[in-house]
Parts: C-alpha cells; sequence; structure tokens
C-alpha cells in the first residue's frame, strides 16, 4: 500500500498530466479547425480610416502620449473597456492571472524540471500566493455576478456554475495544499486529478474560448481583434 | 395574422438551413461563456435596462439555440416566442459585439431565416405582439 501511493503520484505528475494534455490539444486542434471551416476568407475594402474616423478627434501636432492616449480611446470605444472599463479590467487580470499563476509557479517548474529537464522561470511562491488568493477572491465576484445580476442569471446554466467550479477548483485546492491547511498528501492529490480533468474538460465545453480567443482577436475581424483579421463568420 | 405553415416542406428547408449552418450555430453555442457583456452594445438592452430578454446572448440562445437543439421542431407557441424576441426585441442593426468574437447579426439573421420558413415573420403594420394598427 505504501508502495502504491508514490506510483500514483507519479502517473498524476506523468502519463497522467501528458494525457491530459494531449486530449486538450487534439481536442482543440479539431474545434478549431471546425473554427475555420465556419468562416470564410474576406475580401477587404481598403478604406483610409485616418482619414476619416481621426481627423478631428486626435490633434494633428503636440504630445506624443496624448496623441497615444487619444488613438487608444478610439480603439476601445466599442469594446467593453470602453462601455465598462471596471468588468473589462477585472475580466481582463483574472484571465491574465489563470494563465500566468500555474505557468510560471515555482512548484509546477521544479516538477517540470526534474520530469522533462525543461522549466519556465518562475515568479515568487509569495507572488502567486497573492495571485491565488486574487483569483479565488475575482472567481467569488464571477459567480456573484451570475447570481444576482437578471442578465447574466437568466442565461446561466447548471453548466456554467460547475464550469467557474471546475476553473476555481485547482486554484482553491493549492492554496490548501500550499498552507498545509489539511492533510497535504489528500488535498495535494486532489488538487492534481482536479487540474487533469479541469485541462481534459475544458474543450469540451465553454472554456473553449481560451483556444479560440486567439482567432477572434488575430484572425476574425471584429471590435475585439488586436490585428485585422481576414476572416468572416 | 401570420399563417403557420407546419409542413414537411417548410421543416425540410429548415432542417437545410441547419445544417448550412450547423458548424457556426454549434461552435458559436459551445464557445458563449454565457458573460452577457454582448449586453451593453445592444441600444435595446441599454433602453430597456431592467428587462434581460433583450441582452443579445439571451435573443440567441432562446431563438436559434432551441431551434437548434430541438432541430426545428418546436411548437406553434414556441415560433411565436421567438418571433418576438427575434424581430420586437431586436432590429439587427448589427452593432452587437461579443468579447469572444461570436456573431450575433449572423445568428439572430438565421432564427429569421428559420422563422420565415414556418410562416411565422413579423409584418408591417404589426405594432407589438397581439396588436395591428
Amino acid at each position: 500500500m505504501n508502495l502504491a501511493i508514490p506510483d500514483f503520484y507519479d502517473f498524476l505528475r506523468g502519463p497522467g498530466f501528458a494525457v491530459s494534455i494531449i486530449i486538450f490539444l487534439s481536442v482543440s486542434l479539431y474545434r478549431t479547425l471546425c473554427l475555420i471551416r465556419a468562416t470564410r476568407k474576406i475580401q477587404k475594402i481598403s478604406i483610409n480610416t485616418e482619414k476619416y474616423i481621426h481627423r478631428g478627434s486626435i490633434p494633428e501636432q503636440g504630445n506624443l502620449l496624448r496623441r497615444a492616449v487619444e488613438l487608444l480611446k478610439i480603439r476601445i470605444k466599442n469594446t467593453i473597456f470602453g462601455t465598462n472599463p471596471v468588468m473589462g479590467i477585472i475580466s481582463l487580470v483574472f484571465h491574465l492571472l489563470l494563465f500566468i499563476t500555474p505557468v510560471f509557479l515555482s512548484a509546477h517548474n521544479i516538477i517540470a524540471d526534474l520530469t522533462i529537464g525543461i522549466s519556465l522561470p518562475a515568479i515568487p511562491e509569495q507572488l502567486t500566493d497573492i495571485f491565488t488568493l486574487l483569483i479565488i477572491a475575482l472567481g467569488g465576484f464571477f459567480l456573484a455576478r451570475r447570481l444576482f445580476i437578471p442578465r447574466v442569471r437568466m442565461i446561466s446554466t447548471v453548466r456554467d456554475y460547475l464550469t467557474l467550479l471546475l476553473v476555481m477548483a485547482p486554484f482553491l485546492s493549492a492554496f490548501i495544499a500550499y498552507h498545509h491547511f489539511f492533510n497535504y498528501r489528500v488535498v495535494i492529490y486532489s488538487h492534481m486529478i482536479i487540474g487533469e480533468i479541469a485541462i481534459i474538460i475544458m474543450p469540451f465545453t465553454g472554456l473553449i474560448h481560451m483556444p479560440f480567443i486567439i482567432f477572434s482577436r488575430f484572425f476574425i475581424d471584429s471590435e475585439y481583434s488586436i490585428m485585422p483579421g481576414n476572416r468572416s463568420w | 395574422m401570420n399563417s403557420i405553415i407546419t409542413d414537411t416542406a417548410a421543416m425540410e428547408r429548415i432542417q437545410e438551413i441547419l445544417n448550412k449552418k450547423k458548424d457556426m450555430i454549434k461552435l458559436s453555442l459551445s464557445a458563449c461563456a454565457h458573460c452577457s457583456i454582448c449586453s451593453d452594445s445592444c441600444f435595446k438592452f441599454t433602453s430597456n435596462i431592467n428587462d434581460p430578454t433583450y441582452s443579445p446572448a439571451y435573443k440567441v440562445i432562446n431563438s436559434i439555440g432551441r431551434i437548434y437543439k430541438k432541430k426545428g421542431k418546436l411548437s406553434d407557441d414556441e415560433y411565436r416566442t421567438i418571433k418576438n424576441l427575434i424581430w420586437n426585441k431586436c432590429v439587427l442593426c448589427m452593432r452587437c459585439y461579443c468579447p469572444l468574437g461570436i456573431n450575433i447579426p449572423s445568428l439572430i439573421a438565421c432564427a429569421r431565416s428559420i422563422c420565415r420558413e414556418k410562416g411565422v415573420y413579423r409584418t408591417y403594420d404589426e405594432a407589438e405582439e397581439g396588436r395591428q394598427i
């Protein structure tokens, strides 16, 4: 029995993780191909927008910073940062932290280094601890938003609450494990299992917006695209 | 009063539209995070702020979403409810946007096409649901 536990740990950090990543990547790739099939290339009409839109709103001469701010204001006017900046910033911070915290966590990188000999730069543990707390707090904010704002509540399904739980569970378990609040071994195993399940389930749920975001920002032309895309639905 | 056509030919045409747009509908419905951020871009929603049924996400989920899930086999009453959503609560101005890049107007336009095939649509002399001018 004592031997079984390290075996299971090795399985979770080795083949278990590899399988979850393979499933995540293959399903995401398949769904991305579906997305490409559902969109079409468009012939864009060349309009000198600088001439029509920016005239009068941006000073021709003057402070570079002022010009940059004016340009940014026009660019974000029709996005959530223009209509609801607080929600926009909260959402941006939450999504950035969801990516940065696990990828640059020192513990994860030590395991990666021990397993495959490759690691990424690590963020100090105290900082990732704060990031985790922030993620949990923002997760609470999104839950409250779903529960108390009628327009969000009306379109929320059980699946949405489960998805939020699935996103938050690895961070909650990580926080509990890091601070040794309960039985460390039980919590860390739960963290690894939940994390891998989350990676597997991600492309099958609404969380597919994670890989799709690359397309909506860089390939499909919209108010939110960072680069002018040449595809349309 | 609109006539409700429920013949096989209409159902076949609905299936045709659904099959043609299947990829777009399926992907859009599954990628929607139900965040309701699109509401801020809808002038019908912002001018009826207390009625969440004006939210673009609500209109999409409860029109094309329901049609797609039931493969077009909805009751006449359900089609009338959808008609109210996609004609009376949306003018298809194409100003709504989704942070995830979902094309909301295309989805509502698709729901309108299906409703027209079913014989449910808004006529120009119609003011509100059930009222004629």
